[in-house]
């Protein structure tokens, strides 16, 4: 019962553009996974999961801008261990993300572009809900199911 | 899980060198790895050992920085060989394919016999 309380409780962590708080929020992530049942390596993967979408906000969507603010929230529902990510910057689709061509981004000298291909190695699901009228916030929702 | 990255450097051999690197290695601190790698680039040395045996945590803009630099280093005679990797760390580069571009070897003893025996992997 106890143990049932804990797994059901959102955690949160509020983040900005600046790089140095994607260790509080993949440190934040990683606990989560240990404490809802993950293995190690499983939760050292979700945390990077975490990390990626962190940074393509804080690179691509807020441009390193300390003033602009995002929310990372974790929570589980049986099996399921989801992650939320709310922000409000420019909108994108994560699906319409090129698929890799190592061999080609080597040739081009590409550092980049490795997130979201990582991400959906790592988890079961991903879905993204641009801001719109009614919602002034983008939301790209990360789940993984515990077997 | 994380600490604060850092690389210690020092050099091997004429034209080699070894980067060991420790702590987290994501997008706030791959700039560190990225202006060693070039600063041994700029003094002509293409033959870089990168020692992970202290590295906790990787994400893709630590990879990235390799990916940067290979062809370049490659186009030169030289390479990038990766050793002592944590099983958690490698698992990043597998995701990724990684080990199809990059040798991966147990020890910097290896990777030095393998500059010195001229074993490079070559531009496709």
């Amino acid at each position: 019962m106890i143990k049932n309380k804990i797994k059901n409780k959102t955690k949160k962590i509020v983040l900005s553009g600046e790089l140095s708080g994607l260790e509080k929020a993949r440190n934040l992530v990683y606990e989560s996974a240990l404490a809802f049942g993950f293995s190690e390596n499983e939760s050292f993967q979700i945390a990077l999961a975490a990390d990626e979408a962190c940074t393509n906000i804080m690179k691509h969507s807020y441009h390193f801008d300390r003033s602009k603010k995002f929310t990372v929230e974790i929570k589980s529902h049986k099996k399921e261990f989801q992650i939320s990510i709310l922000d409000e910057g420019t909108s994108f689709n994560p699906n319409e993300v090129e698929m890799m061509d190592i061999m080609r981004r080597k040739q081009n000298k590409q550092k980049g572009g490795f997130g979201i291909f990582l991400i959906t190695k790592i988890m079961d699901s991903i879905q993204y809900f641009p801001k719109s009228e009614g919602y002034p916030l983008n939301q790209l929702i990360l789940k993984k199911t515990l077997e | 899980m994380d600490s604060k990255f850092n690389v210690l450097q020092e050099n091997i051999d004429a034209g080699i060198c070894l980067l060991k690197i420790s702590g987290s290695l994501d997008a706030h601190t791959a700039p560190i790895l990225e202006e060693k790698i070039s600063s041994a680039i700029s003094q002509g040395i293409f033959r870089i050992i990168v020692n992970f045996k202290d590295l906790e945590y990787i994400s893709s803009a630590g990879l990235g920085v390799f990916m940067a630099f290979v062809e370049e280093i490659r186009e030169n005679n030289g390479d990038i060989k990766l050793t002592e990797m944590k099983s958690k760390v490698l698992s990043v580069f597998e995701l990724l394919g990684f080990p199809l571009i990059f040798d991966i070897v147990p020890s910097d003893a290896s990777a030095i016999q393998m500059f010195n025996d001229n074993i490079l992997r070559k531009n496709d």
